[in-house]
């Protein structure tokens, strides 16, 4: 099956274009859409590469369905081009754009089988019988299902009608996928399982998908490419690193995990190096690209828990060394998170493995690298 | 006030009054519609969602079921009555004069012009629900799924008719297709047909409307990125899950069509008299024996395609479920 689709696309990738590496496949540009007066989605703008796992990151009714519905042509842009290999698709009706799109509750079609829900978009562009039968057999393989197919969709559990509706969008080897929270219904567990299978079948396809997620951890763990969004704007794009040690705004900072956004002042600029006070200290860290500082600006010191380490009062100078009083702590299983009161301030740090070590409590020392403080303005 | 209309036209022959009296009928139509759609705008009743779910029925307690059961009786009680008194009339001599034994009231309907107007009703019934359903399935798909403008127009056009009596719609039709060379219209019947399948448009219309809330977006949505244009996704997903919409509109249609008098009183002739009519005529010249029979007749076309629809809707697929 693999290979089936691989060389349907290979073959449907070379009759349209030579395919270079990072390659543009879907481009929105300046795309903008109103219900009423309020902008939904307000002038966003963004490339995903050929062949990548893109994901659109937010909080709930930022605009991530509005924009993936104008990619598959449910809603028309009031603003702005989609432009989909190449070609310019606001005029394309949804049924011709060769997007196809999982839906957040499956839509799977309650009065067919499960493989007359497969098989429907082939009998839809006239797929022999033979032929259909044939490739939804091998989809239903593909995605685990291989002994369900005359199953009703009532008949199955969550995790299997998801699989249903992934293999009906894959078995038509679209030229994107789209996904809108295609895990946001299942229990915990079973979307941990899920989000390892649609990444291991985006990677043996090849084939773009656009996901849309609310869930951080998801959106770090699956993508090639994230981009965040707040009402209705993209607030930055990149990859899940440069997302989650390089935010540009405290928004972003907040959304992705976890962090530390500690107020500061510019002293001084040096080169590659800023000099940032913060309280009655001062820090030496590294210049943030992209982003222009002079003495005198007010910038956030933005520093995840785990990059911080805790040590015992007195110990040795270790990078930099905050001294703090421990203000209450939780056993999260995998790690223990502190919160340590330094200057007034309650700093959140992680200590991994806590089994490993004893606890801490009362008066401590802060470490901190700071190779591993990242500037934003404000 | 629907009495007064029909008495300003059968007692005075007074077109302009009673179109006047139509007039201020189907404005307080439009305050209703204008209510109704202040009252149900932006709800949602989405009861099929793409997740598959069964779910059972709530139970429900032993003394509200005896209470329905009850009421329920009562009202048989009452229906049985009327019709057993028709039936009964129907087969006696003179009921309840002379309660002799007799088939004689059958084959006086079943003969000559009788047995034609029998004839006409079925098929003038038939042809109506026939075409009004599926039309009204349609308008309502338009309507509910659309995004173009004037649909309201429509809405209010397709729900108009069910505030306007039927008999201002004979007279509308009369008025309205009364020329010479539109005679070819009324005399094969065609006149009457066209009239029972826009009176009898809402009900199979709200049906579909009903019907299609309750099918959530993402249904037709689905359809259209695997390839389908919106009609076809119509046809191929939405109509299947709206055969009951349709069985509505199709037997509403049927029944009401074979049973009104007042929307064919000004639309028949000579060779398009139905059985309505003829129970009406007979009733005038107190031929109770043969009205009953027609009676009884008339009722009998609307229960056997009640019995037919019924069966049929038996080896359906339903909402959300497996096959039944
Ligand atoms: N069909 C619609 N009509 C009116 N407003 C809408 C519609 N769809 C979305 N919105 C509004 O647009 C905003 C973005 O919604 P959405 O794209 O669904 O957000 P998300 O998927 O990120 O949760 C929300 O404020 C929502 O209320
Ligand atoms: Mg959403």
């Amino acid at each position: 099956m693999a290979r089936v689709l691989r060389n349907a696309l290979t073959a449907a990738v070379a009759s349209e274009t030579p395919t270079r590496p990072g390659e543009i496949h879907l481009r929105l540009d300046h795309v903008t859409k109103r219900f009423g007066e309020t902008p939904a989605v307000d002038d966003i703008s963004f490339e995903v590469p050929r062949g990548s796992f893109a994901t659109l990151l937010g909080p709930s009714g930022c605009g991530k369905t509005t924009t993936l519905r104008m990619i598959a042509g449910f809603y028309d842009p009031d603003k702005g081009d989609i432009v989909l290999g190449g070609r310019r698709i606001n005029d394309l009706p949804a049924h011709r754009r060769g997007a196809a799109m999982v839906f957040q509750d499956y839509a799977l079609f309650p009065h067919m089988s499960v493989e007359d829900n497969v098989g429907y978009g082939l009998r839809v562009s006239g797929v022999a019988k033979d032929e259909r039968d044939r490739r939804v057999r091998e989809t239903l393989e593909f995605v685990g299902l291989g002994a369900l197919g005359d199953r009703w969709p009532n008949q199955l559990s969550g995790g299997q009608q998801q699989r249903v509706a992934v293999g009906r969008a894959l078995v038509l080897e679209p030229q994107i996928l789209l996904l809108d929270e295609p895990l946001s219904n299942l229990d915990a567990k079973l979307r941990v399982q899920l989000r390892w299978e649609l990444r291991a079948l985006q990677q043996r396809l090849g084939m773009t998908f656009v996901y849309v997620t609310h869930d951080q951890d998801e959106a770090l763990s699956l993508s090639d490419w994230i981009a965040v969004m707040n009402a209705g704007k993209v607030e930055q794009a990149g990859t899940p690193w440069e997302i989650y040690y390089h935010p540009r705004t405290s928004f972003l900072a907040d959304f992705v995990g976890a962090v530390n956004l500690v107020p500061g002042t510019v002293r001084e600029v040096r080169g590659d190096e800023v000099v940032v006070a913060f309280g009655e200290r001062t820090v030496t860290v590294r210049r943030p690209s992209g982003l222009a500082l002079a003495a005198g600006r007010e910038v956030r010191l933005c520093v995840r828990p785990e990059a911080l380490a805790l040590r015992p009062p007195a110990a040795d100078p270790d990078g930099f060394r905050l001294p703090g009083i421990v203000a209450r702590r939780a056993f999260l299983g995998d790690l223990m998170r502190y919160w340590v009161t330094v200057d007034g301030r309650e700093w959140i740090v992680d200590q991994p493995d806590p089994g490993a070590a004893a606890d801490f409590d009362g008066p401590v020392t802060v470490a901190v690298k700071p190779e591993r403080i990242h500037v934003i303005a404000e | 006030m629907r009495r007064q209309a029909y008495s300003l036209i059968s007692g005075f022959g007074d077109f302009t009054s009673a179109a006047a009296v139509s007039t201020i009928l189907l404005a307080l139509a439009l305050v209703l519609y204008v209510a109704k759609v202040r009252l149900d705008g932006g709800r949602s009743f989405v009861t099929v969602s793409g997740r598959a779910s069964s779910m059972p029925r709530p139970p429900v307690p032993g003394w509200l079921s005896s209470a329905c059961f009850a009421a329920c009786s009562v009202l048989c009680g009452m229906i049985v009555l009327v019709y057993g008194s028709l039936v009964v009339s129907a087969f006696t001599l003179t009921f309840p004069v002379n309660t002799t034994f007799t088939t004689s009231h059958f084959a006086f309907i079943f003969s000559g012009a009788n047995g034609v107007a029998l004839r006409n009703t079925l098929v003038y019934g038939l042809a109506a629900a026939t075409f009004s359903a599926p039309f009204a399935l349609l308008a309502g798909w338009l309507v509910q799924r659309g995004t173009w403008r004037g649909r309201g127009v429509l809405d209010l056009l397709l729900i108009m008719p069910a505030a306007v009596p039927g008999l201002f719609f004979g007279v509308g039709y009369v008025l309205a297709f009364n020329e010479r060379w539109l005679d070819w219209l009324s005399s094969g019947g065609l006149l009457i047909i066209l009239a029972m399948i826009f009176w009898n448009v809402p009900v199979g219309y709200q049906a579909a409307v009903a019907g299609l809330r309750q099918v959530d977006r993402s249904m037709d949505e689905a359809a259209r990125s695997l390839g389908a244009s919106s009609l076809r996704g119509f046809r191929d997903v939405l109509l299947p899950m709206l055969g009951s919409s349709l069985r509505v509109g199709f037997i509403t249609t049927f029944v009401r069509a074979v049973t009104t008098l007042s929307v064919v009183i000004f639309l028949f002739t000579s060779g398009t008299t139905v059985a309505t009519i003829r129970i009406f005529q007979l009733v005038n010249d107190l031929d109770w024996g043969g009205a009953t029979a027609f009676t009884v007749a008339d009722i009998g076309m609307a229960m056997a395609a009640l019995g037919i629809i019924a069966v049929l809707a038996r080896g359906r697929v339903a909402l959300g479920g497996a096959r039944a």
